[in-house]
């Protein structure tokens, strides 16, 4: 080094090839993940469905998931970063040393802003290695192209899984403020709890047939065979957890087993043992045919606009045919504890169409969020805990917090929602 | 009868997350540091979906040994839990992680099946082909004149040097490789093993 350089090198406070300093690589990687559509609860209507039937079994992007870089030799994370909406990513990377980096990709099925994870049954992380090692450009850009997950006929139901979930936060949940502000992103009470909403799959050890949630957990399990089901299994829980956060205090003391919510005495025989478990098209306590048209009420929205032509609702890994805008001219009693008649009440206060006279609200899903965070503290009517006693030992009123008390409470706040309710079969006997 | 009569005892009563086993293969990682257990009687439970009006289950029934190779049987059972007799129709694919068939499709025809009734069929893995992890697919499809549902069930397998283990849902998604990205527009690249 000469004279000059060292003498601009100390105006500067630069040290000129200082054999103290480590040197340093850096670049950028960007491509595409996809993977197969293989969710059943498209519809084929072209208008107001946010899943649209075209989409079903081709590739969609991997929506807002988060990906590392590692390092191939040792596994060091060199950078992080996640998906758009598309599927589309660019991360940067950065890593000791000179010349080019050996490295390779991997993404998991959790949201990028933490909202939610998918997870194995014990906890822990899932991954999908992206394409193998290759090298990364020191100071450039690789451009990795498109990474395919599943195929038309063997889709990879964990992303078909991860969609749903993201679909759900996306199109429905992030429209509350309520859930931007509580959904993923406070530790509940329960011990092992997460600050995150943390899904378990496939939980196939006969404890969770139909999927479950735990609000003061922060916990879903889905089975296997909740797979490709989204509107009644992922989203659906997701909605019970969405229902539970929007509470007074993001809390509420859920019943025990040994209540027997799910039992409903449908025939009046006194044996609940053979009503166990709910449909759509079973008679429940109130409270049960609240908490779940809620739940899915929740979904509802995530697969549909307001204007929708054709929503639809069903357990099922295809189309749905069970209409939301049917609307009965008469009402059974067994009709009025369904969970469906409760759910169509909930789908016409957020449509926009106008199937009869009093169907004259349309309301954004955060109205579902801020009324049920209008039901007060405590036991009495109309209150958050009315199933329990007032010293919180016993179950005491099975049809408490129902969807009149829903109505009622909205009404008190303002929006009067009564008419939209009668013509959804009035749930008789639930204030 | 009610609908409910007719569908499985206890459904509800869930219990024991967190006590299943870690995963450590490819596309999972070790449990995250433990938690408590969750039990059926914990506050704040929620019970979860409600319950499929068509029952589609496929239970492995029989190994048969030929000449050193081996076949699963699968009975497909499909139950009405309805309250009204459905039409019932499935059909029935076994194919590699690839999506490759590895046997015609089964169509059954559509058939009525009562309400309360329980159907059951066997359905057969190829007994020749080559090594691999494979998916037996069945795609069922009810309606009752009023709701409908459709219904895919599936149960994996390996096969290596003739003899077949099947596996579970998260083992095929941990072993099969269909956790790992494939770029079309070059030979499918394997990273199986070490990947964290």
């Amino acid at each position: 080094m000469s004279r000059f350089s060292i003498a601009i090198a100390a105006a500067l406070g630069v040290a000129l090839a200082a054999p103290s300093i480590a040197s340093a690589k850096s670049g950028t990687i960007k491509g595409r993940f996809v993977f197969n559509q293989h969710n059943g609860n498209y519809d084929s209507s072209t208008v107001g469905a946010k899943y649209p039937k075209s989409q079903y079994k081709t590739y969609r992007g991997v929506r807002y998931a988060r990906l590392s870089v590692k390092r191939a030799s040792d596994h060091k994370v060199l950078g992080n970063g996640s998906t758009d909406a598309n599927g589309n990513f660019t991360v940067a990377w950065a890593d000791s040393g000179s010349g080019n980096a050996t490295v390779y990709l991997q993404w998991y099925p959790e949201h990028k802003d933490g909202r939610f994870e998918i997870r194995t049954t014990s906890g822990g992380r899932w991954f999908f290695p992206a394409g193998g090692s290759f090298t990364a450009t020191n100071g450039g850009t690789v451009d990795r192209g498109t990474l395919y997950w599943g195929n038309s006929t063997t889709p990879n139901t964990l992303t078909n899984l991860y969609d749903a979930a993201s679909k759900m936060w996306s199109f429905s949940l992030s429209q509350s403020n309520r859930m931007k502000s509580y959904f993923g992103s406070k530790k509940p009470s329960g011990s092992g709890a997460t600050t995150y909403v943390q899904i378990r799959a496939w939980l196939d050890d006969g404890s969770c047939p139909t999927g479950a949630a735990w609000g003061h957990l922060n916990r879903i399990c889905i089975p296997s065979s909740g797979a490709l089901m989204p509107q009644a299994r992922m989203m659906h829980e997701m909605g019970h957890i969405a229902s539970y956060v929007s509470n007074r205090d993001q809390e509420r003391k859920g019943a025990p087993a040994s209540a027997k919510m799910y039992e409903f005495d449908a025939d009046g025989d006194g044996n609940t043992t053979e009503d166990q478990g709910w449909s759509a098209f079973s008679a429940e306590w109130h409270h049960v045919q609240f908490e779940e048209a809620v739940a899915t009420a929740f979904a509802n929205v995530a697969l549909y606009y307001p204007h929708a032509a054709d929503p639809d609702t069903c357990l099922s890994a295809g189309e749905c045919t069970t209409n939301l805008e049917t609307h009965p001219s008469s009402c059974s009693s067994s009709r009025r504890r369904w969970e469906i008649s409760a759910e169509r009440y909930f789908w016409d206060v957020y449509d926009s169409n106008s199937d009869y006279t009093e169907d004259d609200l349309s309301q954004g899903v955060w109205h579902l969020a801020d009324t049920i965070h209008a039901f007060d503290n405590g036991t009495g009517n109309r209150d958050k805990d009315e199933i329990w006693n007032s010293s919180y030992t016993s179950v005491v009123d099975k049809n408490g917090r129902s969807t009149e008390d829903f109505a009622r409470n909205w009404k008190t706040w303002g929006t009067d929602s009564l008419d939209i309710l009668t013509e959804n079969c009035w749930p008789t006997a639930a204030d | 009868m009610t609908l409910k009569q007719l569908l499985p005892i206890g459904l509800c009563a869930v219990g024991g997350i967190g006590l299943g086993s870690a995963l450590a293969q490819p596309g999972s990682t070790a449990a995250a540091p433990p938690v408590a257990a969750v039990h059926a009687h914990d506050d704040g439970q929620l019970c979860g979906g409600s319950h499929p009006a068509l029952q589609v289950e496929l239970v492995p029934t029989l190994h048969m040994d030929t000449d050193g190779r081996e076949q699963v049987e699968f009975s497909l059972e499909l139950g009405n839990n309805d309250d009204r007799a459905a039409s019932v129709g499935y059909a029935v694919d076994v194919v590699d992680a690839d999506g490759r068939a590895q046997a015609p499709r089964k169509v059954a025809p559509i058939s009525r099946v009562a309400s309360g009734d329980l159907r059951a069929e066997a359905v057969r893995t190829p007994l020749a082909g080559p090594d691999g992890y494979f998916v037996a697919r069945v795609v069922a499809a009810s309606s009752d004149g009023i709701t409908a549902d459709a219904q895919t069930v599936e149960q994996y397998y390996r096969r290596h040097n003739g003899k077949i283990e099947l596996l579970s849902a998260n083992e095929w998604m941990a072993q099969s490789g269909i956790m790992e990205g494939r770029s079309l527009r070059a030979p499918v690249m394997k990273s199986k093993g070490g990947l964290r």
